[in-house]
């Protein structure tokens, strides 16, 4: 899973390459050191990536782009249905409800719009299922966050078996969805994503059904629906209460999930640094009393994510006023999930794998070897982790140098050394011609 | 050896630092993560013992085809009863280290749990010598 570079989804993260000045804020935040400057140009290693999106975020030059493939052709031949994260009900301001905003998707060519409610609806049935069935290991990690999933997957694969072993809410809701299709035309699937993570993921399913032909970020649909909401706009507001909320909206904000599992208590952290530090402690064996860990990569969990377009905080403020007392509960589907179905079928059947973007040879002696050459190497560097050599830190370039992804003298400080070094030979050198030549030279 | 680290007595800032590193190499070097777990959970153990406990020390990771040994020879008061020390829930560490959320009692038992051999040295007053090893293979024994 994520191992290929592409095109996931439609959605791929690429460099503007007219736009990178090579500078080195990119380098610095990737949590997996995935990025390089090589050439004065940034380059990502895509088997080390987990899709955080800190790159995009963090890029002054805007250089980092999400590219989209064009989506307005493809509705037109009819039949796509869009399933929309809860996220994108706090992009549009306090005048478009729920409501209002699946018919807007309508407008724009979609033939249906459908929340994620139902999908989280059984994913909670699911995972509390799997929480007391005894097999959990604790601390359970969420999987929800693909990033989180990633970043365990590449950094921390000790934590493999923490995760929550339950197909997406997305990718439920696809199958969900699909059941109820059956026989009744071709129908293309998209999801309505706030994230590069949650568009990766949507055409990788761990569940027979559970994939979309395509992601959409809620970005590059935001001007087009926006200007149907306008459109709607001024027929005054819906009555109080009734149209403001549908289920589901409360997993868009960070300890959403948590209440909605019905959890006393739970870890909950989000950005990807603080991420970090918490499956460090959990590595270490600090947490095996904590029951549940609400992970998400970005602050202020998936209203945070990089393809959103309001502010998170705000956006905040604008869904807490909107989740209702309703939230997914038992009672909003009563349906879902009949005929023999329980929490089991969503249950992933092989463990999630560990990527190994880290590991520095396949063979342990090789490696060792590496290893020791790196603590050598690293010794020539002054710890100053500038970045000016295009790695994001000595011990990274240290690690280059012995992989031969780079040479000692991308470190300014090597080279400063070396050139004075030459600068003295050479003058050295020049003493001892004759005058002749140094005559020559002027 | 893979790694050598440096530990204060009292430095509880910097409290998992070594094993962090440990974890960073092992990693590195493509080991399974169920054993990179039961070694970090030790190190982690024995990391802390050192900075709640003794003055300083110094923690060293050896890796070889058959296993991962961690030694971690500290310069403090010693432990007059090991086998003491071993009991789940016994503790001689101070209130305020409690407090920080160490001295449980259940450090050395974890190590013990966590590795495949363990063994302690220990004179009062000179220091504490502990060993212990991590097969490669993956043992019979549960993780965490």
């Amino acid at each position: 899973m994520g191992e290929e570079e592409g095109n996931a989804g439609g959605v791929l993260l690429a460099l503007k390459e007219d736009r990178c000045v090579g500078c080195t804020h990119c380098l610095r935040v990737c949590p997996t050191e995935a990025i390089r400057v090589r050439g004065g140009k940034a380059q990502r290693t895509p088997h080390r990536c987990i899709d955080c999106g800190e790159c995009v975020r963090v890029c002054p030059w805007k250089a980092w782009a999400v590219e989209v493939d064009p989506w307005e052709r493809a509705l037109e031949k009819g039949g796509a249905v869009a399933v929309l994260d809860p996220a994108v009900f706090a992009q549009f301001g306090d005048r478009a409800f729920p409501p209002d905003i699946l018919r807007a998707f309508g407008e724009i060519g979609f033939s249906r719009a459908k929340d994620l409610g139902e999908g989280l609806f059984l994913y909670r049935r699911a995972v509390r299922r799997y929480l007391s069935s005894g097999r959990a290991t604790l601390p359970v990690i969420s999987s929800d966050c693909p990033a989180v999933v990633h970043l365990v997957q590449v950094k921390f694969p000790s934590l493999l078996e923490n995760l929550v072993p339950v197909a997406s809410p997305f990718e439920i809701m696809a199958r969900q969805l699909r059941k109820e299709f059956r026989g009744g035309g071709e129908q293309e699937m998209y999801s309505i994503v706030p994230c590069l993570a949650k568009a990766r993921a949507a055409t990788e399913t761990r569940i027979p059904d559970g994939a979309y032909h395509r992601a959409l970020p809620i970005l590059d649909l935001y001007s087009s629906l926006q200007a149907r909401l306008h459109r709607q706009a001024g027929k005054g507001f819906p009555e109080p209460g009734k149209r403001s909320s549908i289920p589901g909206l409360e997993w868009a904000i960070p300890g959403g999930q948590t209440r909605a599992l019905g959890l006393g208590a739970s870890l909950l952290v989000d950005g990807v640094k603080e991420v970090e530090e918490v499956l460090e402690l959990a590595e270490n064996g600090r947490l095996e009393k904590v029951p549940f860990i609400e992970a998400w990569t970005c602050r202020g969990g998936c209203l945070g994510g990089s393809l959103n377009v309001r502010n998170p905080f705000w956006a905040r403020f604008e869904l807490s006023s909107r989740i209702g007392a309703n939230d997914a509960g038992d009672r909003d589907f009563p349906g879902a999930g009949e005929a023999g179905e329980d929490g089991e079928d969503y249950f992933l059947e092989s463990p999630l794998s560990p990527r190994t973007g880290m590991r520095l040879d396949e063979n342990l002696q090789v490696a060792m070897q590496k290893l020791r050459r790196i603590d050598e190497v690293i010794k020539k560097f002054p710890g100053i982790d500038c970045g000016s050599c295009g790695s994001p830190s000595c011990l990274a370039l240290a690690e280059d140098v012995v992989q031969g992804y780079a040479l000692e003298t991308d470190c300014i400080s090597v080279l400063k050394e070396v050139k004075t070094l030459e600068a003295a030979t050479e003058k050295g050198a020049s003493e001892r011609r004759p005058p002749k030549s140094k005559k020559k030279r002027r | 050896m893979i790694a050598e680290f440096e530990i204060q007595g009292q430095d509880f800032k910097r409290a998992g630092e070594a094993c962090f590193e440990i974890k960073n190499r092992l990693k590195r070097l493509g080991i399974p993560p169920g054993i990179i777990r039961r070694v970090a959970t030790a190190a982690y153990e024995a990391e802390v013992n050192v900075i709640v406990y003794a003055h300083k020390g110094t923690l060293r990771v050896n890796l070889d085809d058959r296993c991962v040994e961690v030694t971690v020879i500290d310069v403090g008061p010693g432990i007059p009863d090991v086998e003491q020390a071993m009991q789940v829930g016994y503790s001689t560490a101070p209130p305020y280290v409690k407090q920080l959320g160490y001295g449980s009692g259940m450090g050395l038992p974890n190590i013990k749990k966590n590795s495949d051999w363990m063994d302690i040295q220990s004179e009062v007053n000179r220091g504490t010598t502990l060993r212990f090893k991590v097969n490669l293979n993956e043992s019979p024994k549960k993780d965490g």
